[in-house]
This record gives C-alpha cells, structure tokens and sequence, in this order.
C-alpha cells in the first residue's frame, strides 16, 4: 500500500494530532469554504474514510508564483493541507527528487491511480515550433501535460497562466502560450486565475475537491463560484470612498494618505473577480488595493493586453489601432460634427442659389 | 518504489512545514507595506504608493519582532546578536557543539557528510550592493577579487558570452546584446547565457554579498576553504539573522510624515542601468528609452551568473567549477552531492532558461 | 409606381401620388397623415431623455468629477450619478421594449426601425436616391410619410441595433453588482462568454455610448434639414403625430 492509500485523519493521528484537534480543524474548513454547521462532520467522515488524493504538481510556462503563493497559506495551514490532506507525489519545483528517478512518479502514478488522481498544472504550454519553447524532462511540456491529463480524474489550472495564458500569452505570443481548458478539452478543468491567486483560495480549492471528492460548483467561466462570483469593488472597504465620488488624483497626495478610491489611477476592481478584498493576502493583513496601488486586473482575461494598469479606459485594438473608446469617440463626434456643419453650410449655400434662381426665373 | 515515493515527495515535515509558517509569517511584512506578495505592485518609480501610518509600524515592529523570535526559537536557537557575535570558523564550532535548532543542526549534518569539501569554489565574488540609506550601504557594492581582496566593481567590464549558449551571436555589451535562441547551434549545450566580469566569471549571491562586505565569520570561512555548500548555507543564514535585525531598525526609522512616492515619474530618452542584490545574487538591468517606450531590455540574473556554462575560452562558469571532480557514488549520501551542489548556489530553478 | 417620383419642377404632382413610404405604399391622399401613434410619441420622448441623461452620467461614470471634499459619509455623487444611470437604464429598457411590442401592435410605420428590407431592390435604389439627395445630386428630395428608405436604415442600425446593444450589454454590467444569482445575470451573463474579461465589456459599452452620440447628431441634424428642406413636417411630427406636406 502505497501513501496515497492512506487517509488524512490516520497521517495526522500518527503526527500526534488528537481527535479533538481534527474536529476542530474541520469546522475551520467548512467556515473557510463558506458552507453550513453540517459540512464539517461530512468532512470529518471524508477526512476518516477517503484515501488521500494524489496530486501531481506541472510547472509549464510560468514563473513560480502560485507555488510561493501557496506554500505561505495561512489557513488551512499549507503544512495540513500538503503534507496531510493531500498526498503530493509530483512537484518538479519543490520535490527533492531529481531526473530519472522524479520521471519514473509520473508513469507510477499514471498505472497505480488511474482515473483518481488530481493534476495540478501550473502554468502553460506553448504550442509554437512542436512546444519546444518549454522543454521539461528532455520532451515538450505540451506532450507531458497530454499524457497525465489523459488519466487524471480532474485538472486544476493554477494561476492566470494556465487559466487565461497570462503574460506569456500577451500580444504577440511569439511562442504561443496557450491555457490548459484550449489544450486539454476532455477533463473538467477548474480554473483558479490570479497572479497568483490568493494562498488560500487555492488551498480552499483542494481541501474542497479532496473532501467531497468532486470540483466545486464553477461559474460561467469554470471559476470556483465560492471564491470568485464578486469582484474586488463589491467588497472594497474603500467603496464609500468610491460611491462618495472622493478620488486619488496621484500617488502620495492628500488622498491618497486618506484612503480614498484608486478608481481614478486606473483601478481594475470593478471588473475584476477574484477574493482580494474579503480573503486578503499575506495571512489577511493587506491587499494591493489596501497598499495604495489600483487593483491590475490579475485574475481576469488578457489583462496584459489591455493597455495601462493605470487607465481606466483600457485601449480597443480591434481595428489596429491603440486608442481607448473617448479617444475614438471625440474622433468620430468631431468628424461627424464637422460634417454635419459643412453640409449644413452647404445646404444652406444651395438654397439660396435655388431661391435665386427662382426669384431669376419668375422676373 | 516505495523508496521512490519517500524520497521524492514533496516537503518532508516537520522541519519544513516549520519553516514555512516562519517565512509564511515574514511574507506578512510584505503584505503590510507592498500589499501582496508575489508579484507586489506598490512599487513605483520614485517610491511606493503606499504610505504607512502610526498602526501599521506598530503591526510592522510586530511581525518582525515576531519573525525574530521564529529565527532565535527554531533556527539559531540563540539571540541574533550572539550569531552575529561569531566571528571565526573555531568559533562557530564552539557554539555549535551541544545547541538545538535548525542551523546547529545543519553544521553537524555538513561535518558528518563532508559538506566543505563538496562545490568547491576559488573564482572571484561580487555584490551590487544592497539596502542603500542616508549613511551608505547596509551591504557594500564591491568585487572579492582573485587575489582575496575587496576591490571596486568594474561595472563597464560585465559582457555576454554565447559561444556555449543555445542563443544566436550578438554584441557583447549588455546595453546592446540581444537574447535570440539558436536551438540547433553545434557547440551549445544551455539556455543560460554566460555572463564574464573583465572576461572572468564570478560567483554570486548571499557568500558573495557576505565576503564583499568583509562579514568576519563568512570572511574567515571563505578565507580557508573557499565558497562551498557549507559556507554557501551558512552565509545564507548569517544574512538572513543580519537582516531580521535591520528591519528592525528601519521600521523604527520610518519617518511617517514625509512623502513616500517622489511623483517625477518621466524617464527621458536614453539608456538605463539598473543593478541590484537581490536574494539570489547581483541583478542587473539595461534599458534603452525612446519616445517614453522600452525600445530594449537586457537582464542578468543571479543564476546566469551563477550557472554559465563555458565561454569562448572555455572557461566553465562558478557552478561548473563546484561540479568539476565531485565524487558521484550511487548509493548512499554521494548520490545526492550533485543536488547538494546545486542547490548551495540558491538557483531559480523554475526559470534558469534566462 | 416609385418611378412615378422626382417630379421637375415645373410639373406640380399629386401628393398622394409622390408620398410614399419605403414600404412603397401610397400615402392618403390628403396633405396630413397621421404616422406616430401616440405610444411611438411616448416611446420616442422618453427614450430620448432617457438616452441623455444615460450619457452624460455615464460619461461621468467613465471619468469622474473631481475629488469631492468631506466625510465620505456626507456625501454621494458618484452613487448618484450611478443610480441616475441605472433609473435611466432601466427607463430605457422598459420603454424600448414597449416600443418593440407596440410594433406588433401598432400601425405599419411603428414596424419600420425594427427591420430593413433587404430583398427588395426597390429599397435599396430609393436609399441611392437619398444619399444622392443628401451629397445634393438630387435637385428634389422625394416625399415619404414615414422614414425614407435611408433613415429607416439608420434608425435600424443606428439606433435599434445600438440601443439594443447597450441595453444587453448594459444588464450584462448591472448584474455584477447585482450577483451571480439575480435574473440580470441569468439574461444577460452570457455577455460574459463573449468578452470573459468585464472590462472589454466595459470599454464595449463606452464605445457604444459615442456611437449614439454620434446617431444622435445625424438624427438631430436630418430631423431639421428634412423640415426646411424636403416639404414634410418631421419635428413636428413626433409631438402631434401628424405629417403635414407643404408646397
């Protein structure tokens, strides 16, 4: 029996944690994930009875920080939720296996949990030139992610990077970065967007999937909906700023040292879903917003390709140009409204050249 | 297989998971001041966008006091100062003999398995300098040259070499090289570019910022057996204990009234050098400016350095070096030295494709 | 009988054989005819208020005024102007479908923004003949007691298909305050598997707003013209519903 096998409330009872101890984290979890009083004795009895997932761990394009975001969870604590909830078999960045003997988990993995294991992919493959942009064990990323995709119960696509492409996939994406839901089609995928996400969203996410051995329920867009259904404004504590029309104008004035909204340095709160303001970073002490700086947009869609981070009216490059929509807007009024002018001129030109002709005419 | 899966699986407990709540803990100082970390956004140019006020510094003094005790608790199981206190090698095994604590532990482990022989490393060492205030550096910009001496950095003399790269041949000077891939280039075998300081290459990171700064514990250590994975560790940590005890201070010294953010934020037309210790060693930038855009950008980073593969000469980069005549036994501790060297250096090993 | 129109001047035609609608129908034969039931009146009044204040507050949303002193608590401008652009959104929304329903309901000229007829060739020569008259080829414009052939294709495109799509894309927007569960996010999320980013839904609804001031402008300045010009009533039309041929 290998340690996937085993289950979680077993591993923790052998490091010494009593039963009392376990109930009590199983009520924290349910809090944490939102769900009722009940929830946490169904988690308890998943905790008892259920194997541990096994979870392999793909780094693609990426940079890394979905990892160091995660391994600094607070809550759940990373150490309950790595090394005890889950059984991690696989993380090329983190593991102290190396070459060989690290490849072989993977075709170990692949026979002995067919169809059960979780496959957590961070990052994302670039498919241009056969993906040869991103090598990783001596074959191309893509090829990998392909094959542990093929028996993986579930995908979690960590980060903006394998949910959305991210910077790699910015204009023009010479290597043609491309999200895991474009390349794996035939799994359920969830996404947990951000730059990184937020370390407990993300431990949320597989506490979540490893107690109730299902995803939870996504949005629209495949986003787990208990993290991701509000944007940062929604839940921003400086909204009244906002709704009281009390802006910074620039960084470190009067206003800014007052708390006021950052909707004005082009902040991307209002169309940006993700659990910022409510979760906070860093343990819950703070947030970008918080720290005097416009939420970017992280979790969201192509936000690199959307001209400043400090403009609100983000630029249209649908037509090859780079213009935000009053730029192209006045354009077109003034256009219009000079040609609305000189016709109204030359209206008025004709007319009395007819009139006179008339007047000519009837004389 | 079995042995497999033990050996491979990721964060063993419980030193790690120790570990990881204490830096979890220092990420909170980040989080206070830039907001979020990774990728923290409060910077900007000329400061930050964030101003902190009476309550944050008392929560900021807080978590670093608190991070200060996770350091004297777990890993140095003694005050900060009493570390620093350690000025030589015979010292350092004075105070470790009967102590707890992770580091106590680390330089047994490093007798027992022979850590000071393994990565050995003789090249020269520099630091950009580091932590710049109203009296100077905290950590000196300098070059700990080949005749063991502290000398000034040449900064004109950093270049490129590719002829070992898997990157097309380009101008040698930073400010105007470019990073083109060549996969099919005969004589490569890396990704990593091989940076030279006066044609010679030159180890970096925390040893390399310790020994500039004329640390008395890392200077003696270097002074007998050179940089290796011991030192390497060990400088590492005499870093980390050196820089609990500056936030300190400069939490302390935070002038709350004053601006934070100097909002002179044009950049004229022209190139730009910006070089930087970071945590894994000397960064650095070139930028070239027109009509307010990047027209290019140039980076070396630490592990560039760190890992170059050989240059034109064929002279091996410091990793290469270490590497060079290590015993690699297949059972037993050897079997791991080639990772025990590797990984003294510090590497950024998502991303070494720089 | 469309060739039966642009009469020289010498010849003075019969009204009612000269005023046709783009439907290519005969008017009445009578110097006034009755167009704009009064829903249509309503509808058209309404929208219009509706679609101004819908632009200047939502300029105002876009960049706002500036920095208001005092207690955040003392005042709400920004929350004003967001409910106005909401109360005027909604307004919008309610009588735009009304004027939809009316369409079934109502006479045959409450149809002709709602459609273009493509397939009939007629059409189309008689939109030439309007782009002629307006580039002054045409030394007489034609009588029409409803929308000429041209105007009816603007106020499709221009105001139909536009207002519409702020409309959609306008609810899309009002549901992510509104949450994930309300009814605006059941109708109208489906926004969101177009543009999976809000904020190109945003800058797509901006955009909109210059397209219908841009409408607006060329509404405006036919609607005169057309009045001095082309011997019908139109301004007056839309308040009395009734189109009044001259000379």
């Amino acid at each position: 029996m290998g340690a996937a096998t085993e289950t979680f409330y077993s591993v923790i009872r052998r490091q010494g944690i009593t039963r009392r101890c376990f109930h009590k984290f199983c009520s924290l979890t349910a809090t944490s994930l939102g769900l009722g009083p009940l929830a946490a004795s169904r988690i308890a009895n998943a905790l008892e009875t259920k194997p541990r997932v096994p979870v392999i761990w793909m780094h693609g394009l990426e940079c890394t920080c979905c990892s160091e975001s995660f391994i600094r969870s607070a809550h759940p604590l990373v150490k309950d939720a790595v090394l005890s909830m889950i059984s991690l078999d696989y993380d090329d960045t983190i593991m102290a296996a190396a070459g060989h003997q690290a490849e072989a988990i993977l075709e170990e993995t692949r026979a002995k949990h067919k169809g059960q294991y979780i496959l957590a992919v961070e990052g994302n493959p670039p498919l241009n030139e056969g993906g040869m942009f991103c090598i990783d064990g001596g074959k191309p990323f893509v090829e990998k992610l392909k094959m542990m995709a093929e028996d993986a119960m579930a995908i979690i696509a960590w980060g903006a990077c394998a949910s959305w492409g991210c910077v790699q996939a910015a204009k023009p994406n010479p290597t043609q970065a491309t999200p895991i839901d474009k390349v794996i089609t035939n799994k359920p995928i969830i996404k947990v967007p951000g730059c990184p996400p937020i370390a407990e969203v993300m431990t949320g996410v597989v506490t979540f999937i490893t107690t109730f051995g299902k995803l939870p329920e996504l949005d629209r867009q495949g986003r787990p909906k208990m993290f991701y259904s509000q944007r940062i404004h929604d839940k921003c504590y400086r909204r009244p700023h906002f709704d009281a029309g009390q802006f910074v104008e620039e960084w470190d004035d009067e206003a800014a040292r007052k708390g006021y909204c950052l909707y004005k340095m082009g902040c991307k709160g209002p169309t940006t879903y993700n659990a910022c303001s409510t979760v906070r970073w860093n343990g819950g002490v703070s947030f970008p917003i918080q720290s005097g700086h416009g939420c970017i947009g992280c979790s969201e869609d192509g936000f690199w390709d959307k001209g400043s981070f400090y403009d609100r009216l983000t630029n249209i490059k649908q037509f090859g140009i780079e213009k935000n929509a009053d730029q192209i807007g006045m354009v077109a009024a003034g256009a219009v409204g000079a040609a609305v002018a000189v016709h109204a001129a030359v209206t008025a030109v004709k007319r009395l050249a007819t009139k006179r002709e008339d007047a000519d005419h009837n004389s | 297989m079995a042995g497999t899966r033990r050996r491979a699986s990721a964060l063993p407990p419980p030193a790690a998971a120790r570990c990881l709540a204490g830096a979890g803990a220092a990420a909170r100082d980040h989080g206070i001041i830039a907001g979020k970390w990774p990728h923290s956004l409060a910077f900007q140019p000329g400061g930050t966008t964030r101003a902190i006020d009476l309550g944050e510094r008392i929560r900021l003094l807080s978590i670093t006091t608190a991070f200060r005790g996770f350091l004297e608790r777990i890993v140095f199981a003694d005050s900060l100062e009493n570390v620093l206190a350690i000025a030589t090698a015979d010292e350092l095994d004075g105070w470790r003999d009967g102590r707890g604590g992770d580091f106590a532990h680390f330089l047994r482990l490093a007798d027992s398995l022979a850590l000071t022989g393994l990565g050995r490393g003789t090249g020269p060492m520099m630091s950009y300098g580091a932590y710049h205030g109203v009296d100077g550096e905290l950590f000196p910009r300098g070059l700990f040259s080949q005749r063991a001496i502290v000398e000034p950095l040449p900064l004109t003399q950093i270049t490129e070499d590719v002829s070992h790269a898997w990157m097309r041949d380009s101008f040698a000077d930073p400010a105007h090289s470019s990073t083109v891939p060549d996969p099919d280039k005969p004589a490569a075998y890396s990704w990593c570019k091989a940076p030279r300081l006066s044609g010679q290459p030159i180890e970096v990171g925390a040893i390399a910022r310790q020994t500039v700064a004329g640390q008395a514990l890392i200077t003696d250590l270097v002074a007998r057996d050179g940089t290796n994975v011991r030192s390497r560790v060990i400088a590492r940590l005499i870093e980390t204990a050196r820089i609990a005890l500056a936030m300190e201070q400069w939490t302390r010294a935070l002038r709350l009234s004053e601006p934070f953010c100097d909002k002179s934020r044009e950049l004229p037309d022209g190139s730009y050098v910006g070089l930087v210790e970071a945590a894994r060693g000397s960064l650095g930038h070139w930028m070239a400016v027109r009509d307010g855009k990047i027209e290019r950008y140039q980076i070396i980073a630490p592990t560039t350095w760190n890992f170059s593969p050989r240059d034109s000469f064929d002279v091996g980069g410091p990793l290469e070096q270490a590497l060079v005549g290590t015993d690699v036994g297949d059972a037993g501790p050897r079997a791991v030295a080639i990772q025990h060297i590797v990984r003294s250096f510090d590497p950024c090993m998502a991303c070494t494709a720089h | 009988m469309m060739d039966a129109v642009a009469p020289a001047s010498d010849a003075r035609p019969d009204l009612a054989a000269i005023a046709a609608d783009a439907s290519g129908e005969r008017a009445v034969g009578r110097p006034s005819v009755y167009v704009y039931e009064a829903p249509v009146r309503i509808c058209h009044w309404v929208n219009a208020f509706s679609i101004i204040v819908l632009m200047v507050t939502g300029y105002l949303i876009g960049t706002p005024l500036p920095t208001v002193a005092g207690e955040a608590s003392d005042n709400f401008v920004m929350g004003y102007i967001r409910f106005a652009h909401f109360a005027a959104g909604q307004v919008l929304a309610v009588f735009f479908l009304t004027r939809i329903l009316w369409a079934f309901v109502g006479n045959h000229h409450s149809r002709q923004i709602f459609y273009i007829p493509f397939h009939r060739k007629q059409f189309w020569k008689e939109v030439l003949h309007e782009i002629r008259w307006y580039a002054f080829l045409e030394r007489e414009p034609k009588m029409h007691v409803g929308h000429n052939p041209l105007a009816q294709t603007a106020m499709f495109t221009g105001f139909t298909l536009f207002v519409a799509f702020m409309i959609v894309t306008g609810f899309a927007l009002y549901s992510e305050g509104q949450g994930i569960d309300s009814w605006q996010h059941k109708l109208f999320g489906w926004v969101f598997a177009i543009w999976p980013n809000s904020q190109d839904v945003h800058t797509w609804h901006h955009l909109g707003m210059w397209a219908l001031v841009v409408f607006v402008m060329v509404h405006i300045y036919t609607a005169i013209r057309e009045d001095i010009m082309s011997r019908q009533s139109i301004i007056s039309s839309m308040i009395s519903g009734e189109r009044q041929f001259r000379d």
